[in-house]
């Protein structure tokens, strides 16, 4: 086997997982914001941004990818190869959870919203917490890009 | 720092109460104290009603009419007005979406009269309707029964048959309730509702364009009475109800006016001091820059009465953690510039808000210079002078400025530690006296030598071995005091005990809160990475058509760049709050749980 073939999966991983995440998680948040309209229609503003809260993983998976793209090519040695598939273990793993937990943790708050209380602050100081560990994941990527 | 509070108690004849209350209200100084924790039904009815005129008040200003400035207008029929104007327009769509659907159910068939139908009935003719299915339709039956196709239409045939009194015919076919109402009367119907819809909603733009000043001030006029109804609540009553008894608390400085007022008026009063237990409410007065940042402290918790107040102390670090955490040349100019210009055109209330902004977005801008991001646009990699010639400098000492940065984010952290013990410190002393302060200082004086020793061995290039007398002796007094004076008043073996506790949290404790600051790195790379992805996105996706490629990178740029503000925006938000909330406040000995100061004043 090729050491490209062990980095490339490791991108898939990264860029794979985090996307799936994401998508979880502002799919919960808009399903939940359309049962909110039913009940609270004025506040669809406060459910777009609950919803679109989660998404920010997949964009780390992408951007994790664009940092490590130069290393990837053909006559590449297997520890960078093995460092990338890390990195993208980690990164996915962590986006992919991070993400689907996020996104219940706003669908709680628009349904908490749609019932008439007024939470919308503070849920969005609640739904940065899981995002955290995407972000150190990443800054995680970033450091093992500076180090090949 | 927390306004120091007197604690009054009043006592007035009652007949004399009504105007006793109505001049408290105008002095509007006193905050009264709360004696039952549940609201009386009353008073839960005027909550209930200001909700309502406060949601009457944002349909209104829904509809987005540009006022008028009427005089006249009483605000409370106004409001009621409003109300059963909302109500009715709500019935009326019902109606109408009810006779929507029975028109779209008859339209087959057609325009009839049902004095037509109430004659032949009249005559012993009865008319019956039926719907079937084209295909299953039989032409036979035209001839074998007295039918009349009337209409074919979304594949279902409409016919009626006609029969005798009690005649009994069978057809394969489904029935159909008479219709009561021929289309065009209903259509009349639906007109009439349409009309009256469009009365009542120029009624509301009406009453949009003029009244919302008015039901305004009959909203405030009511949180002035359930104020007021609940200050008699709270009164204590004695004596048969002939004297009436009051408690509250007014801040010191307003007390000399608060005294003339009760003798000129001959009102018994007692004012003093709250001892250590009660509760007194909490008024915060800080400084111009301190005090900008008291919103956020709220936002956790008021500080108790007898403890510091934190937020002189946070303040400086909560605005250098939020501008580590957005680090960006550009969005820090947005913030700083936009919160300039915004302050000039909003409310009193958020140009406090606004200044707070302001002073984030030049701690963001001088971590955007320190950490060379100009959005996304790495300087440290450009030619730039002073970026270049530091770039070049950091690779001779083998590092780099994310190394920098990492290390600066831990440093920070170490002082915003060690500044909380420093102030849990005076916070012990202030509340509990030096002598349980002692643990506290023995730690502050470990952590703050151990930190000085390795800066001079570091710096001055003295080896450690020279350093060992001074590093032992520092442990040895610190130890002392940590592990056996930390309680003068306590058995020492507790203190031992205590104090080895004490060892094995600070241990685990000060270690996992200084790994905590990691995050202001992390979210730090991460907004410069963010912004530095558009940017190559920017450049790579837009084409090669000369004038198109120029537009879709800026779109990129613009939409790129303002979803990195919002969510690092939000990121430095959030996480320099919990750093605070969390790791600082504890290691200062925060508890909270203060009352905010709320008194007794008029609103209109």
């Amino acid at each position: 086997m090729e050491p490209i073939i062990l980095a490339y999966i490791g991108v898939g991983l990264m860029i794979g997982l985090a996307g799936i995440g994401s998508a979880y998680g502002v799919s919960m948040g808009g399903n939940a914001a359309v049962g909110a309209l039913k009940k609270n229609s004025d506040a669809f503003g406060n459910y777009l941004i609950l919803s679109a809260l989660p998404g920010t993983q997949g964009l780390y998976g992408f951007m994790g990818y664009f940092i490590l793209s130069g290393y990837l090519t053909a006559d590449i040695t297997w520890t960078t190869a093995a460092a990338i598939f890390g990195a993208g273990l980690a990164l996915g793993f962590v986006g992919l959870l991070s993400a689907i937990r996020q996104g219940q943790v706003c669908a709680n708050g628009i349904a908490a919203i749609g019932s008439g209380y007024n939470v919308f602050g503070n849920t969005m100081i609640l739904a940065v917490f899981p995002e955290l560990y995407a972000i150190v994941a990443f800054a995680a990527t970033f450091l093992i890009s500076g180090a090949l | 720092m927390i306004v120091p509070m007197l604690k009054y108690s009043f006592l007035v004849y009652h007949k004399e109460y009504e105007s006793f209350l109505n001049d408290l209200r105008d002095l509007g100084v006193v905050h009264v104290s709360e004696k039952q924790k549940d609201v009386s039904d009353e008073i839960r009815d005027k909550y209930d009603q200001i909700r309502q005129i406060n949601s009457i008040i944002k349909e209104l200003q829904k509809r987005e009419i540009s006022t008028v400035k009427t005089d006249g207008i009483d605000g409370e029929k106004a409001f009621e007005e409003v109300q059963s104007l909302l109500l009715d327009i709500e019935q009326k769509q019902q109606q109408l979406s009810i006779l929507k659907k029975e028109i779209q159910h008859i339209q087959p068939w057609g325009n009839f009269n049902n004095e037509t139908i109430n004659n032949l009935k009249d005559n012993g003719v009865f008319i019956k309707f039926f719907t079937v299915s084209i295909r299953k339709f039989d032409a036979e039956w035209e001839q074998k029964y007295p039918i009349q196709v009337i209409n074919q239409q979304s594949g279902l045939t409409y016919f009626v048959l006609f029969h005798k009194e009690g005649e009994e015919i069978e057809i394969d076919a489904e029935e159909m309730r008479a219709p009561e109402h021929s289309v065009a009367e209903l259509v009349m119907h639906q007109q009439n509702l349409e009309n009256s819809l469009e009365e009542i909603n120029k009624k509301l733009d009406k009453h949009a364009a003029e009244s919302i000043d008015a039901i305004e001030k009959h909203f405030l006029s009511v949180i002035e009475i359930t104020d007021y109804k609940k200050v008699i609540e709270n009164t204590q009553k004695e004596a048969e109800d002939k004297i009436m008894m009051l408690e509250g608390w007014a801040p010191e400085h307003r007390s000399e006016e608060l005294n003339t007022f009760m003798e000129n008026n001959k009102i018994l009063f007692i004012s003093e001091k709250p001892d250590k237990v009660e509760n007194a409410p909490i008024l915060l007065k800080n400084q111009k820059f301190a005090r900008k940042f008291e919103v956020l402290g709220e936002l956790y918790s008021l500080p108790k009465y007898d403890e510091l107040d934190l937020t002189p102390f946070f303040a400086p670090f909560y605005m250098l953690f939020f501008g580590f955490c957005l680090g960006d040349v550009g969005y820090g100019l947005i913030l700083a510039i936009g919160a300039l210009v915004a302050k000039g055109k909003v409310k009193k209330e958020m140009k406090q808000v606004m200044s707070l902004v302001f002073y984030l977005g030049l701690s963001t801008i001088l971590f955007g210079l320190i950490g060379g991001t100009f959005f996304g646009i790495p300087l440290y990699d450009t030619n730039l002078p002073i970026y270049r010639d530091l770039a070049v400098m950091f690779k001779e000492k083998g590092t780099d400025i994310n190394q920098i940065l990492f290390n600066l984010s831990l440093v920070l952290g170490g002082i915003q530690i060690i500044f909380g013990l420093i102030i849990k410190v005076f916070n012990e002393i202030k509340q509990l006296g030096i002598s349980y302060a002692i643990g506290t200082i023995g730690w502050v004086i470990l952590l703050l030598g151990i930190v000085i020793i390795a800066l001079v061995s570091h710096f001055a290039g003295i080896p450690m071995e020279e350093l060992k007398t001074i590093t032992y002796a520092l442990v040895g007094v610190s130890g002392v005091m940590i592990l056996l004076l930390n309680n003068l008043k306590r058995n020492i073996f507790m203190n031992v005990g205590v104090g080895l506790w004490g060892v094995y949290n600070m241990a685990t404790g000060i270690l996992g809160d200084m790994l905590s600051y990691i995050r202001l790195f992390a979210l730090g790379i991460s907004s410069a990475i963010m912004g530095f992805v558009f940017n190559s996105l920017a450049v790579s996706m837009s084409g090669s058509i000369p004038v198109l490629n120029i537009v879709i990178m800026i779109i990129i740029l613009v939409i790129g760049h303002a979803i990195n503000i919002f969510m690092s925006g939000l990121g430095a938000f959030v996480h320099p709050m919990r750093l605070t909330f969390v790791e600082f406040y504890k290691n200062a000995g925060f508890s909270g749980g203060g009352k905010k100061y709320n008194p007794f004043r008029k609103l209109t």
